[in-house]
């Protein structure tokens, strides 16, 4: 596998983690701290 | 935009699936148009059955409006397609306006509102101008495909009629490094959309309601969370488009690193202001020249771009609000156009390109440029977004 193809499975990963933490609201704590 | 529709609710999750697992091992081109029909048309369905049912029959209503109009004589077809355009308009206002739904049933509304009718009216303009001009009528299936695309519906990008004709009609099949590099594009919509865009609302955004100096903080940041918003709708378009082999078209390209109104054009809502060159300005400054081929070039530009962009204004919203934003931008586009042919008079056009060149005047220039359209959305973002 390229090293292209493994970034880009590496920055898929990451942002669907991210996007599963804001929207399960399980971050909802990280607002208050502001 | 509407929620069920939206491209994060159930049923576009749910049609996605379905479209790429039903598309993808279709290698006939009738049965794929057929399929992307059911999917597209399933997708209206699956958000509201009774509002689908009213847009189904509005887009057979049409349809038919269509076949009559490619039949028809020069003196008939300059009365009944006049009459075609009328009947979206008065559409496009009773989505826009809702309130005065009491003109129509309030079904007939409900199903404007499930299907974005905003950019459906923009893709049926450009494709009955087509048929007036072309005298071919669409079939049935290539008129639901082209108006309500699924994955298009909620915020664009506007395909062109012509790049839609033009599109194979059998896709090149995705490699591996197609499906990851589609997957990344709808991945980073979503992040676009649900962390940075959710992000910067939460923490900065409060519908001006703050004091005179926030709101100019306000404003930059309002700019950014419409960027990520925005794109992201076309983001996670276009990826799907790409997994589904339906070509979708770009709809930004960094439109930061614009340096003045009309590069901000080319980058920001590209199939929009492709969409208003094609249908809006070009055909209004061919007319001004061929009525007044004595005017200069720069003074029929100049109204076009007026005309344009106030009609841009209206389209986002049937309001005095947006009716100025579109006067900023029209300005804007006039302002530019005029300062360049200055330039270029006074320096030549080497002159003008070493001018271009000056790296501070590239900064002074894009910042300018985005404190202009951001001052323009103030304008509307003020009563609320």
């Amino acid at each position: 596998m390229t090293r292209a193809r493994v970034f880009r499975i590496v920055r898929i990963v990451l942002m669907v983690v991210a996007v599963a933490a804001f929207w399960s609201q399980d971050v909802a704590f990280f607002y208050e701290q502001f | 935009m509407d929620v069920g529709t939206s491209v994060t609710s159930l049923p576009f999750a749910l049609t996605v699936i379905l479209a790429i697992v039903s598309l993808t091992p279709l290698t006939s081109a009738g049965l794929r148009r057929v399929v992307l029909a059911l999917v597209n048309a399933g997708f209206l369905m699956l958000v509201s059955r009774r509002a689908a049912l009213v847009a189904l029959g509005l887009l057979l209503a049409q349809w038919v409006a269509l076949q009559v109009i490619a039949r028809l004589a020069e003196r008939a077809l300059r009365w009944v397609s006049g009459a075609a355009l009328l009947g979206l308009l008065l559409l496009f206002v009773l989505n826009k306006r809702p309130e005065l739904a009491v003109l129509g049933p309030k079904p007939l509304a409900q199903a404007l509102a499930m299907i974005g009718f905003s950019y459906v009216f923009l893709r049926a303009i450009e494709q009955l101008r087509h048929v007036v001009e072309s005298k071919r009528a669409p079939d049935l299936l290539e008129h639901i495909n082209f108006l309500v695309p699924f994955h298009m519906l909620t915020a664009g990008p506007i395909q062109s009629y012509a790049e839609f004709l033009k599109q194979p009609s059998v896709p090149e099949p995705l490699d591996v490094d197609g499906v990851l590099w589609a997957i990344e594009r709808v991945v980073w919509g979503l992040f676009k959309k649900l962390v940075l865009a959710h992000f910067i609302e939460r923490l900065f955004l409060t519908g001006f309601t703050g004091t005179p100096l926030y709101s100019l903080l306000e404003m930059q940041f309002f700019f950014l969370w419409l960027y990520l918003d925005f794109s992201a709708y076309s983001d996670i378009a276009i990826g799907v488009g790409r997994l589904m082999g339906v070509p979708t078209p770009e709809n930004f390209r960094a439109p930061y690193l614009a340096r003045n109104l009309v590069e901000f054009w080319e980058r920001w809502h590209i199939s929009l202001s492709l969409w208003i060159r094609r249908n809006l300005f070009t055909p209004i400054q061919l007319w001004l020249v061929r009525r007044w081929p004595e005017q200069s070039p720069l003074l029929s530009a100049s109204v076009a771009f007026g005309v344009s962009f106030l009609l841009c204004g209206l389209w986002h919203n049937v309001s005095i609000r947006y009716l100025c934003w579109g006067a900023m931008h029209a300005a804007g586009l006039v302002v530019t156009n005029l300062y360049r042919d200055r330039l270029k008079r006074r320096l030549g056009a080497k002159g003008l390109k070493e001018y271009l060149a000056r790296p501070g005047l590239r900064v002074v220039a894009t910042v300018a440029t985005y404190e202009y359209v951001a001052a323009s959305l103030l304008v509307i973002a003020r009563s609320g977004r």
